[in-house]
């Protein structure tokens, strides 16, 4: 790559590096709406308690727990993919190293969020960390969680650092002073010596070796949190392996949605190509064909040699009156609609990929509300005094906005870090000979 | 012109002189019922209930205020109910507060205002001053005190609990007749009714079961009560005996429970990996010390 592409492709994110455009401004005003929203809905929280949500005696986690799953599902996946794509230099890839990184990092900063808003005292938050007991799993979900956030964003500075001593020297942005005295600092005194080379390679070396077994563990460790338990649904053997497949199937979906974007608000047409999504969507495509080989061995084992409970927690799937719908429009949107439109060439376009890829977003959050309410509202044993109301979880306006101010933090936390750096690493494919397009899978073969 | 014969045809209609007299009093009737519609509401009836409830020492007053719609008895919650004890010269404030959920609301008596007469009698009072929605409603008990005890005696290897009670007169006591007792076991969920029985001249002895469960050490929360009696209320005494049989609890065979200690091999295995993952954290960073002299 010249030296005079990469200043075009630099100069493609004038904004918002030198300053926010007016789109940012606009995005980033409604995020900030949507946030105070879930403030005012935490405040209820706090003033009134768990009452104002639809959690209740028997189903105590709801769509805070699904959000937790979510988007830690997000955040380990980008770890594991940013981990990957690097060690395995394909050089195809490089482009969209960032993106995965991004969302990485937000996916790690929002889930854990929900996990307080389960906590019905937060004023005693600290005791988490004051009285944890390092003998109890729980503990060590905490502890792997707060290991992947501090690592994936000591990564992410990690892989940036070329690119702020990039941009500390360049004449391509006009940037602000203070942001350049930034860059400055951010940049270690990098200048591309051969020893700094190699040392920046070796510390990004070790982290993305670390990040993946880390991500994998620490997902895992949450699906155990469910799998130890004995209750209907959860007690599962595949729980942990189901919940990676899913991580990374979500992952690739959201690499797809943001690539799109991106591709659209930064004419990244030569470095996010028709290619590149065709790619991904054939690891959508086999994700979905593994994602549907779990979802069937999950539910033909319960349903082969059922007890009374696992029979009760089972009907729900297949009632219409229950989750029926919701079993169906998850395995829909997560398998029927990706394996129809991914395998048929015709169908196959960016855009259509893309428009795959949300409604598989979709479909994997109903399939965390599918792992989660409805095991709840299953107990073992009835208790006296049952309300339905203990019975059927209901999420409340309370939760949805909590939900939608997450989302929206998370999309915030990724604008924000696209003021500091270009969403494709610059310095990375500067020194490459050309932009590497993947080529189509046909040729690969020949 | 077409207007015209449309109101010469509606005039022209039998019965008209009727129709015009009766029209100022439909009008009437419509507009008060489009006023009712958008006036407010009268303020609902307050059915309210006060118990006394006395529990070992301590002494209660249970205030409960209800309304009905369609027939339906509804709690209502969240407003304030006042108690008093009166006399005929005076009154006293015992407490208030706000009612439950359950439209409820239980006040523990305070021994140094709650005052009993010479001939054991005391009259308490609810009160509720009602808002725009609610009329204000009140209800008053009169209590006689008793006091209840409770033991457990071994005759003939039977166990037998006696139950005495009397009536608190000033300086002195009464024994009280013909009041039925009730016996339970304090269970998880509610009390198991065990028998009852009529005290006669101040007590009663009544035949316990010896094939109760108790907890590990055979421990049972034995209950005397009168209920709902028109001159004690609800009195209650209870006493912890050892009569039950011992409950063998049977570990299950999985004894983990996630918050609980994991097995040592599994503590030691999670820490090597989280020492492992953060040494390969710090040799990576330790790879920037410096960078910008190399």
């Amino acid at each position: 790559m010249e030296a005079s592409t990469f200043d075009q492709v630099l100069a493609k994110f004038k904004y918002p590096l030198s300053k926010p455009s007016r789109s940012w401004w606009l995005l980033m005003g409604a995020m900030l709406v949507l946030v105070a929203f879930g403030l005012v809905a935490l405040i209820q929280q706090i003033v009134h308690g768990h009452i104002v949500t639809g959690m209740r005696d028997h189903v105590v986690w709801g769509v805070f727990i699904v959000n937790f799953i979510f988007f830690l599902g997000i955040g380990y996946s980008g770890a594991i993919l940013a981990g990957i794509f690097h060690l395995t230099r394909l050089k195809w890839t490089k482009p969209i190293h960032r993106i995965v990184e991004l969302f990485a990092l937000a996916g790690l900063c929002v889930g854990p969020i929900f996990i307080f808003l389960c906590i019905g005292r937060l004023d005693r938050i600290f005791y988490i960390f004051t009285y944890a007991r390092i003998q109890s799993p729980i503990t060590w979900d905490v502890m792997a969680i707060m290991t992947n956030l501090i690592f994936i964003g000591t990564y992410l500075y990690i892989a940036h650092i070329r690119d702020f001593a990039k941009l500390r020297d360049t004449d391509v942005v006009e940037l602000p002073g203070w942001k350049k005295k930034l860059y400055a600092k951010l940049a270690l005194g990098y200048e591309g010596r051969p020893r700094q080379v190699e040392h920046l390679n070796r510390a990004q070396n070790i982290l993305a070796a670390t990040i993946i077994p880390t991500a994998i563990l620490a997902d895992s460790l949450l699906a155990w949190l469910f799998g130890m338990s004995l209750r209907p649904g959860w007690h599962s053997t595949l729980f942990a392996p189901e919940f990676i497949l899913v991580a990374i199937f979500s992952g690739v979906a959201l690499l797809i949605v943001m690539m799109w974007i991106y591709r659209r608000q930064y004419q990244l047409k030569d470095l996010f190509t028709d290619q590149h999504f065709y790619y991904l969507g054939y690891a959508l495509l086999l994700l979905s064909i593994g994602f549907a080989y779990f979802t069937f061995s999950e539910y033909i084992t319960e349903w082969y040699n059922v007890s009374e409970t696992h029979g009760r927690w089972l009907d729900k799937f297949v009632d219409f009156g229950e989750f029926g719908i919701m079993s169906l429009l998850t395995i829909f949107l997560a398998i029927v609609v990706p394996l129809i439109v991914l395998i048929v060439p015709r169908f196959r376009t960016p855009a259509s990929i893309t428009l795959v890829s949300v409604l598989v977003l979709i479909g994997l959050w109903l399939k965390r509300y599918l792992i989660i309410v409805p095991t709840l509202e299953t107990p073992y044993v009835p208790i006296q005094d049952m309300r339905m109301e203990y019975l059927h979880y209901q999420a409340t306006w309370v939760e949805w906005a909590l939900t939608l101010a997450g989302l929206a933090l998370g999309v915030i936390i990724i604008m924000l870090l696209n003021t500091l750096a270009p969403v494709v690493p610059v310095a990375d494919m500067e020194h490459d000979d050309e932009i590497v397009v993947p080529k189509p899978f046909y040729e690969t073969i020949k | 012109m077409i207007k015209w014969k449309i109101r010469r045809q509606i005039t022209a209609l039998p019965g008209e002189s009727l129709a015009i007299k009766m029209a100022p009093m439909v009008g009437l009737f419509f507009l008060i019922s489009i006023a009712s519609l958008f006036g407010q509401d009268e303020p609902q009836r307050v059915y309210m209930y006060l118990d006394y409830l006395q529990s070992n020492e301590n002494k209660y007053l249970i205030a409960e205020i209800k309304y009905r719609e369609d027939g339906t008895f509804y709690q209502i919650a969240d407003e304030e109910i006042s108690f008093w004890q009166t006399t005929d010269t005076s009154e006293l404030e015992l407490g208030r507060g706000k009612t439950e959920k359950n439209g409820k609301i239980k006040l523990l008596l305070d021994p140094q205002k709650a005052i009993w007469d010479t001939s054991g009698l005391a009259d308490f009072e609810a009160r509720y001053a009602g808002n725009e929605n609610f009329r204000s409603a009140g209800r008053s008990v009169t209590i006689k005190e008793i006091e209840l005890t409770l033991a457990g005696t071994v005759e003939d290897s039977i166990n037998t609990l006696q139950i005495s009670g009397v009536e608190k007169l000033a300086g002195d006591s009464k024994d009280i007749e013909e009041v039925e007792i009730g016996i339970f076991v304090k269970r998880l969920f509610s009390d198991l009714p065990i028998k009852q029985g009529d005290m006669e001249e101040g007590s009663l002895s009544i035949e316990f079961p010896s094939d109760l469960p108790g907890d590990e050490q055979g421990n049972l929360l034995v209950i005397a009560r009168i209920t709902e009696h028109d001159d004690f209320g609800t009195v209650e005494t209870s006493q912890n005996i050892q009569w039950g049989v011992p409950a063998k609890i049977v570990r299950g065979e999985r004894p983990r429970a996630l918050w609980s200690r994991a097995p040592i091999w599994i503590i030691f295995a999670v820490s090597a990996v989280f020492l492992a993952a953060w040494f390969h954290y710090f040799l990576s960073i330790s790879k920037l010390f410096n960078l910008r002299k190399l």
